[in-house]
């Protein structure tokens, strides 16, 4: 019998053929998406002044990060360090020196090379004038012996002992154009403050980032266009500007009017407002928080029955979380512990959680101590009444009459004392210094950054008088602290941990809630990449550049 | 005589200078807190930063130093660093007064009007409804918190006027007609804003004066001679009421230079006013000193002014 052709064959060669056309187009669809529009000029309104341009002389840091490269970056939802200018990097087996390889190719916006002699350059000034000029950026230099640029692509760092925590220290230094800053960081340094970096006969402030600065206006307006030499990817927007408002309500009511298309920072009690109005409303959970400090200094002379563990433990008892969350932060916030806060992804101590909100147990163990209440209510310890003082910015006002309230069920009397920032860290820290004086204070803190070194920093012993107002301190804490700025980045988990640890057991600042980051834009605009610090960012340089129009 | 009067004058402007350069140099160090304190706290401060900080502003030095130190530099024209920009607080100042000036100059301009139409009115139809509604107005006005004021108004003109800044910053390439429109516009709200929170207590003085002055024999005189309401008001009435009201005007136009605090803070002006609350809150001494240095010399000088202006508007100090 003769056999008739068969088509199945063929078929099935067809159809694998096809099959594998298909799944190419997809693969090439996947690996290129559509680009977002370009062009557009994105204006941003923000509460706030501007500061100097000058990195050395003070505030702005979210300006630097947009316009000057760091080593590294951090990725905005794993925390991750991530390669920037420095595309790789390894340590020698002492911990004492690092080798990054940076971009190849790079250039300034005014076209002159970008190399990693402007790292070194950068980092050799930073560490020259540590004690003078560039004080300011100290911490970052910590140990750092000298800067070396072996070719222009090549920088090694060399540190008198281990150092750990490098990539977020010197990594983290904003690195400046030597063309431009190396005649200021001749002789003793002196014209590196003194230097206003501005934008000059047309031409932008020299920048290494995705934008360049081309216009600045004391705290008025902050313009930046497109770098056309960054070496990242390319933003989809022209450019945006930045306009400062000193008054919350005149921020929210230019957004309505349409005056600007996007705030970074919006009030809390503003955002449900901007919901309904037909605004996109995004919040993040922040890096930051609220506490009240509590005195631990032994020497203390009065109301030292606040020393007492058991007592603490009693007052964070009085403390009403959820409700300051909802009342006074109108949600966007949630209750903690630990003083690093989740935002900071593994750093964070998740076994380091709050009390509960319980004036029974706290009646309890106040009970147990035999701190009885006297005639007026109010409990009386060694001779005198549980009465205290807590200082406060008149800002928190609304949050202490929550902490006075759930106090007065304890039987413990607090009253406010409202004095604006400068005097209040003085006040803490008096007299002279040796933080006798202060019981409770309503303080504000946070990890500082993605990096948990600043924010463990405030605690330390050498911080005393500078960035420690609490007054907390513990030689065995600062041996940690020591360690971890040592170990190598995988070790420091666990130290940083068990700090967080120490801290919450020590009560002397007691974290009360997290305060969520909350932007909002018009519908018009898209590809925002939110972050703990919003939109126009100290963290990341990554956040507006996706951001375009919507096609319409 | 005049001559005598002029000097005595000047001496005692120079000695009120010299007064108040050295309280405010005693007062600002005497406030809580330290500049120190405030600029250290930044992220990843270190003591490094709180020493360098210290010595650099040569907080580090005794007070009478310090002082001596201020004084010298003061006699050569030189105000300080800023401790916030390290810039001169001379090109701060200046740079903040050029916004402030107009801003304020058109408000008190604006106030001037509403007063003396107030006044006017209110003095011609003295105790009619006319009077009890202008007098009336003006109280409220008064009365307002300048704060709040200034928040009603940029609800009230939000979408309509411009509520912050001194112009337009994403303005492309305007005319100059444009430019001149867009600062205008901007400045209606806060200039507004000024001009009601002070046009009611300058009415209230002008309307007292006018009254008082209408009631004087001469007055009674020019109307037995047939000169209209209006007339006498004009001719007589108006002038002699001056006398009272040209020492306040000398100190609104005095106190322009400081801006107005509140007012620049609502609608984001970046002026005098900001300057001063925003060094407060930072212990900016060097700028406080500065511009509360031009606050003194330029109520001296109006003062001065105002003594020299008596001259031409009241004869019996001349005779």
């Amino acid at each position: 019998m003769r056999r008739s052709p068969s088509w199945r064959p063929v078929l099935a060669i067809v159809s694998l053929v096809a099959l594998a056309l298909s799944g190419c187009s997809e693969t090439s669809e996947k690996s290129t998406p559509a680009a977002p529009p370009q062009g557009g000029f994105l204006r941003i309104g923000q509460v706030g002044t501007t500061g100097t341009l000058n990195p050395y002389a003070g505030g702005g840091f979210d300006i630097y990060a947009n316009i000057f490269p760091f080593l590294i970056q951090f990725n905005l939802e794993t925390v991750e360090i991530e390669p920037y200018f420095a595309t790789r990097w390894t340590t020698s087996n002492d911990g004492r020196t690092w080798t990054f390889k940076t971009q190849p190719n790079a250039r300034w916006s005014d076209g002159q090379p970008m190399t990693a002699r402007d790292a070194a350059f950068t980092l050799n000034m930073t560490t020259r004038f540590k004690d003078g000029p560039t004080a300011n950026y100290a911490s970052y230099v910590n140990f750092l012996e000298r800067a070396e640029a072996l070719d222009d692509q090549t920088v090694v760092l060399h540190y008198d002992r281990p150092v750990g925590a490098v990539l977020p220290q010197a990594g983290w230094v904003r690195i400046l154009p030597e063309h431009v800053w190396g005649p200021l960081a001749a002789g003793d340094g002196q014209g590196i403050k003194g230097f206003e970096n501005l934008p000059s006969e047309g031409k932008p402030v020299v920048s290494g980032g995705p934008w360049m600065l081309t216009k600045y206006e004391k705290n008025e307006v902050t313009l930046f266009e497109r770098n056309p030499h960054y070496f990242g990817p390319r933003p989809a927007l022209d450019g945006f500007g930045v306009r400062y408002f000193a008054d919350r309500d005149a921020l929210v009511t230019a957004l309505k009017v349409g005056d600007i298309d996007a705030i970074d920072g919006v009030p809390p009690s503003a955002a449900e407002g901007l919901k309904s109005a037909g605004f996109v409303v995004e919040s993040t959970p922040g890096i930051d928080y609220h506490a009240l400090d509590i005195n631990p200094n032994p020497e203390k002379t009065r109301h030292k029955e606040i020393l007492n563990p058991t007592v603490r433990r009693a007052f964070e008892h009085a403390i009403d979380r959820q409700q300051i969350a909802q009342v006074v932060f109108s949600g966007y916030a949630s209750p903690g512990a630990a003083n690093i806060p989740p935002a900071n992804g593994f750093w964070h101590n998740p076994k380091v959680v709050p009390l509960p909100f319980s004036p029974d147990e706290a009646n309890r163990l106040l009970d147990q101590l035999g701190f009885n209440r006297g005639p007026d209510g109010v409990r009386v310890a060694n001779g005198e009444p549980m009465s205290y003082e807590v200082l406060l910015q008149p800002a928190d006002n609304r949050e202490f009459e929550i902490l006075r309230s759930g106090f007065e069920r304890i039987g413990v009397k607090l009253t406010p004392r409202p004095l604006d920032r400068a005097a209040l860290s003085q006040a803490q820290r008096a007299p002279n210094g040796k933080y006798l004086e202060y019981d409770f204070a309503l303080s504000r803190g946070g990890s500082g950054g993605f990096d948990p070194d600043f924010g463990l920093s405030t605690f330390t012993c050498e911080a005393l008088g500078v960035i420690n107002n609490s007054g907390y301190c513990n030689p065995a804490y600062d041996q940690l602290y020591n360690q971890q700025e040592a170990a190598p980045q995988s070790e420091r988990v666990p130290i940083v941990h068990r700090m967080q640890e120490m801290l919450n057991e020590a009560r002397a600042r007691v974290v009360i809630v997290y305060v969520d980051q909350i932007d909002a834009w018009s519908k018009d605009w898209s590809g925002f990449q939110e972050s703990p610090r919003g939109m126009f960012s100290t963290l990341s340089p990554k956040t507006l550049t996706s951001v375009h129009k919507v096609a319409k | 005589m005049r001559t005598r009067y002029i000097l005595r004058r000047l001496v005692a402007a120079a000695v009120t200078a010299f007064v108040a350069v050295t309280l405010n140099f005693l007062l600002f160090r005497a406030v809580p807190g330290t500049a120190v304190s405030n600029l250290s706290a930044v992220p990843d401060a270190s003591p490094a930063l709180r020493d360098a900080l210290i010595r650099e502003f040569g907080l580090d030095r005794p007070k009478w130093e310090q002082y001596v130190l201020y004084m010298r530099e003061l006699a050569q024209g030189n105000l300080g660093i800023s401790y916030d920009n390290r810039q001169p607080v001379a090109a701060n100042l200046a740079t903040a007064l050029g916004n402030s000036l107009p801003m304020v100059a058109l408000g008190v301009v604006f106030a001037l009007i509403l007063a003396t139409v107030t006044a006017v009115l209110a003095a011609w139809k003295r105790r009619t409804v006319v009077d009890y509604a202008s007098t009336g107005a003006a109280i409220v006005f008064s009365s307002f918190p300048t704060h709040w004021l200034a928040l009603m108004l940029l609800i009230m003109f939000a979408g309509i006027l411009p509520s912050s800044g001194t112009s337009d910053p994403f303005l492309i390439n305007p005319s100059f007609w444009e430019r001149t429109w867009d600062r205008l516009s901007h400045m209606a709200l806060p200039s507004l804003t000024l001009a009601l929170s002070l046009y009611g207590g300058l009415a209230v003085i002008f309307r007292s004066a006018l009254l008082e002055t209408l009631g004087e024999d001469y007055v009674l005189t020019a109307k037995a001679k047939g000169l209209s309401d209006w007339g006498v008001l004009r001719k007589h009435a108006l002038r002699n009421a001056m006398l009272p009201t040209t020492t306040m005007i000398g100190l609104y136009l005095a106190f322009m230079v400081t801006g107005a605090i509140l007012v620049e803070t609502v609608f984001s002006w970046p002026g005098v006013g900001r300057v001063i609350f925003q060094a407060v809150l930072d212990r900016d001494y060097p700028m406080l000193q500065g511009a509360f240095l031009m606050l003194t010399l330029s109520v001296v000088v109006m003062n001065l002014v105002v003594d020299l202006l008596y001259f031409k508007l009241d004869p019996r100090i001349a005779a």
